[in-house]
């Protein structure tokens, strides 16, 4: 593998699309990365990567049921696919291959 | 849900750019987010959020691409070829709104050449004179301080030689004179200047090379004269004769300038050059006055140029006794020149000797007139637009029906707009080429048809018209098209209100065609008025010509004198309307009263018809030393027996041997003024006048017949004594026929959507006509009922018009311009408030009456 890189917010999307387990639509993404990461993420950001990240087949997506609230309009939930499970292991374990590979006495060690 | 709602604008404005394919779930998580806000923070501060929100979902990846699925060119072709077929079903509507949008745009095609041949007034000198200054003089006469367009010919001798910085002069100056040539003479306007004028603005050549110019015998000839000359051939090297007063010069001909367009300032027929006739050397003391061009150096400013000249000031003012005194030379660039040359122009510079560029009054009128005549027209066609949709009302409701969206419908309507206009557009240069005609004819233009090709004003014609459509169609278009098909299709909604907008426009248009009438109403009943007016002298029997030399008169007024018809001949150094002022003191010490003078010769009062009221006319040479006052004159002068007292004119003393009454000397734009006509012996005259019995033409003629037997070689200047005051006599009715020209199209116009706003109000009001009917109700009735409203606007826009036209005749021309005019009276507006009920009253009456007589049973039974 190895064709495509993950960005760095690409791979936090989809992190936090794995956390929320069924539950990952637009707002609730924002809001559960807010919490975690203590970043801003704008709608806009948010749903460009989402896309992209569909349209490469990493994530899919379907429309919940209408609801009272946002003006009936139906969420769109995401998960991960098949694919997208194994990059984002494959990611990882090129993380943590590269942690090990860290010497003891280059990073201080607190 | 909440009660905040986000801003409806950038929710749409979201819907509009994101991909369809993604709007609802991320319009959803806009909404969600926004409710959160406005729960957590102030409304305002929650919809700045939401702005950002929607801004930063501005990306490529989520914008909606451009359809590919419809081809946008089959459905524009679509949609024209309904528009054909719409406009086909609808011939009344098109010819209403062609001849209407056709005619109004005519009169701007024509206003725009106007204002673009004036505008563009030495255009084709741009570029060549840039470096080209005028000198002018500042200076101070009794009247007080003006800019003049002349300067001392001493001056261009100290520019030539003294004045650094300066690459050539060209010093210019007119006259008039004969040039005969093949054995015929012709009366010419003459120039005289240095041939570095021909290099100085780059005239082109058509034979004939600038070097050859150095010569003092050379003459250089516009292409037009050289053709009127000899006719095809090459001209040069070919000899002219041309006589200046009593002298005779002999020229070879150099050049011929290529024919120059004729807004320009420099335009001549014949140039002989400056040198020939005027002194190499002039000092201080000569009182020529003449045209100095100079062209500076790259490295020089015209700041300085104007330093070094004002120093000279002192020479000028020191050195005879001059008329003004000269406060200061300066350079006025070229370019600048047009844009000051006329009465009527802004920092207008006086004395020049160059074409003019009669700017504003021209420009001003036509232009004003044509706007007003195209907001009527776009008025009228909105209302017919308007008016004709209750035809279309099925086809919108199926259209919409069937899935037309509101912007196609737009789309569409606009399309037939535009097609109209377009059609209009070739109606309106046929019209534009009869108008032309007309315009030159009454303001002595020379616009040309062929002009409005070029490619500006191509722009203008295709690209105006377009936007018209646009404008006038838009309004139509949206209130059509928002009908709801179901009301339209079950025929619960027939035809649309007329709302404000509508009304106002139509009382928009009475309100220009009534300015018009009043306008022409009253113009023509003062131009009856100052066509009767009494002058005080035969203004209309006078026939005058001016002497080339005054040895010619002896023989002219003795055989004048004979011809039957010809009553009375008489010699005068000038004639009337060309007095100019001098000071009549009654002592020494008198400081002096302003009064008109004008030297004339024996019989000339007599001729002329002033009546003599005391005393005798002029006997001969004995009466050098005497006067003749008129009675304002001698009024101002306050005494009741004036005959034989002395006045002292210019340093010389007169004897008053009688007094005259009063003439319009100024014609009709200033009061009758205190005259004094003096006595000139025969070797003065410049002119014979002339008094006829018969037609004038006539008298003309017969005067033309004898200045040719008697001079065969020279050209005859003789000419109307009306001719005067030519323009003052016919400004009036030159704003009469324009009135006249703009009450008949307003007027027509208007009629015409009058006619389509009460067809309208019929249509809608048919079911209560009837019902009203089988209550009981008359015919004269249901027409009362019908007209009501439209009465109402019709004198509201009476009462509006009259007021307009009244300030405009009576502030500007009345007050303004004529000193002599008639007094606006009731009647002018009571007849043109008949014609303003009377028109539209006809245009309408049969229709209403018709629907007012209609049959109830006919048009209560529904289906």
């Amino acid at each position: 593998m190895g064709k495509y890189q993950l960005g760095e917010f690409e791979e936090v999307v989809m992190l936090t699309v794995a956390i929320l387990q069924g539950d990952a639509y637009g707002i609730s993404i924002i809001e559960e990365m807010e919490k975690r990461l203590d970043r801003k993420v704008s709608i806009g950001s948010l749903q460009t990567v989402l896309r992209r990240l569909e349209k490469k087949g990493y994530l899919k997506s379907e429309f919940g049921e209408a609801t009272a609230v946002r003006g009936g309009k139906r969420k769109r939930f995401f998960s991960l696919t098949q694919h997208g499970q194994s990059i984002l292991r494959e990611t990882k374990e090129q993380r943590l291959g590269l942690w090990n590979a860290i010497p003891d006495f280059a990073l201080d060690k607190r | 849900m909440s009660k905040n709602q986000p801003p409806k604008l950038l929710l749409a404005f979201f819907r509009w750019f994101c991909h369809p394919d993604f709007v609802e779930d991320i319009e959803g998580d806009l909404l969600e987010r926004y409710e959160m806000n406005a729960l957590a923070m102030n409304p305002g501060k929650a919809n700045w959020k939401f702005f950002f929100e929607v801004m930063k979902l501005f990306r490529f990846e989520l914008l909606r691409m451009p359809s590919l699925e419809i081809n946008v060119f089959d459905s524009f072709q679509n949609d024209v070829k309904i528009a054909a077929r719409n406009l086909k079903k609808h011939k009344t509507y098109v010819v209403i709104n062609m001849m209407g949008m056709g005619f109004a745009l005519a009169c701007c095609l024509v206003s725009f050449l106007n204002l673009d041949y004036k505008l563009r007034f030495d255009e084709h000198h741009k570029v060549e004179a840039a470096d080209v200054y005028r000198v002018n003089t500042e200076r101070v006469t009794p009247q007080g301080r003006e800019n003049w367009g002349l300067a001392p010919e001493a001056l261009a001798d100290v520019l030539i030689n003294e004045v650094p910085g300066i690459d050539k002069v060209a010093r210019l100056n007119v006259g008039a004179g004969i040039v005969k040539s093949n054995g015929k003479s012709f009366s010419e306007k003459i120039h005289f200047a240095d041939m570095s004028l021909i290099e100085m603005f780059n005239f082109p050549l058509v034979f004939g090379s600038t070097n050859a110019l150095h010569d003092k015998n050379v003459i250089v000839l516009s292409e037009q004269t050289a053709k009127k000359y000899f006719n095809e051939s090459d001209p040069i090297g070919k000899e002219v004769e041309v006589f200046l007063g009593d002298q005779k010069f002999l020229f070879t001909i150099g050049a011929i300038t290529q024919k120059v367009p004729e807004n320009t300032s420099l335009l001549f027929d014949v140039l002989v050059p400056f040198t020939q006739f005027h002194e190499q050397f002039v000092d201080w003391s000569s009182s020529n006055q003449i045209t100095v061009f100079a062209q500076l150096d790259e490295k020089t400013t015209p700041a300085q140029v104007d330093k070094t000249l004002t120093g000279y000031t002192k020479h000028f003012n020191e050195a005879a006794d001059h008329q003004f005194e000269a406060r200061q030379f300066y350079l006025q660039p070229f370019s600048e020149l047009t844009l000051t040359s006329d009465i009527d122009l802004p920092n207008w510079v006086r004395g020049r000797m160059l074409n003019r560029n009669a700017v504003g009054f021209l420009v001003g009128i036509t232009s004003i007139l044509s706007l007003l005549i195209l907001i009527t027209a776009s008025f009228n066609f909105t209302n017919t637009a308007i008016a004709f949709s209750g035809n279309r009302l099925k086809e919108i409701g199926v259209r919409k029906v069937i899935g037309g969206t509101r912007s196609q419908l737009i789309g569409q309507l606009l399309i037939e707009n535009v097609l109209l206009c377009l059609l209009s557009v070739a109606l309106a240069f046929v019209i534009a080429h009869y108008l032309i005609q007309g315009y030159n004819g009454l303001f002595e233009q020379s616009l040309d048809l062929r002009y409005a090709l070029k490619p500006r004003v191509l722009i203008f014609i295709i690209g105006f018209p377009l936007l018209m459509g646009l404008l006038s169609g838009i309004y139509p278009a949206i209130k059509i098209s928002k009908y709801q098909p179901v009301q339209v299709l079950k025929g619960k909604m027939s035809i649309m209100k007329m709302g404000w907008f509508t009304k106002s426009l139509l009382v928009g248009q009475f309100i220009v065609a009534c300015f018009a009438i009043v306008g022409a109403i009253v113009l023509t009943q003062n131009a009856k008025y100052q066509e009767e007016l009494d002058f005080g002298y035969g203004l209309h029997e006078i026939q005058v010509t001016s002497l080339n030399d005054p040895d010619q008169q002896n023989e002219l007024i003795e055989v004048l004198s004979k011809v039957p018809g010809i009553n009375e001949v008489a010699g005068s150094n000038q004639i009337i309307g060309q007095s100019f002022e001098v000071t009549v003191k009654t002592e020494v010490e008198d400081y002096g009263l302003p009064v008109r003078q004008l030297g004339v010769g024996i019989n000339y009062l007599q001729t002329i018809g002033i009546e003599l009221v005391h005393g005798r006319g002029f006997k001969g040479d004995s009466d050098r030393k005497s006067i003749i006052i008129n009675q304002k004159m001698a009024s101002e002068l306050g005494h009741n027996d004036l005959l034989g007292e002395s006045l002292i004119i210019q340093d010389s003393v007169y004897t008053v041997i009688g007094i005259v009454k009063n003439h319009k000397e100024f014609g009709l734009t200033g009061e009758e003024p205190a005259c004094i006509f003096s006595y000139v012996g025969p070797e003065q005259y410049g002119y014979v006048s002339v008094e006829g019995a018969g037609n004038s033409s006539e008298t003309f003629s017969s005067m033309e017949q004898i200045w040719y037997q008697l001079n065969p070689n020279q050209p005859f200047n003789g000419f109307a004594q009306s001719m005067l005051i030519y323009k003052q006599l016919h400004i009036n009715s030159i704003i009469r026929n324009l009135c006249l020209f703009l009450a008949v199209a307003t007027m027509i116009m208007s009629a015409a959507g009058f006619f389509s706003i009460v067809s309208l109000s019929v249509q809608k009001r048919t079911k209560e006509v009837g019902i009203r009917k089988v209550f009981g109700a008359t015919i004269s009735h249901m027409v009362r009922l019908i007209l009501k409203d439209f009465v109402v606007y019709i004198f509201v826009a009476f009462v509006v018009g009259s007021l307009l036209a009244t300030l405009l005749i009576e502030g500007v021309l009345f007050g303004q311009f004529y000193a002599y005019h008639m007094q606006l009276g009731l009647a002018s507006f009571l007849m043109a408030l008949s014609i303003m009920i009377l028109i539209p009253g006809l245009t309408v009456g049969f229709k209403v009456f018709r629907a007012a007589s209609a049959n109830p049973v006919n048009t209560l039974r529904d289906e």
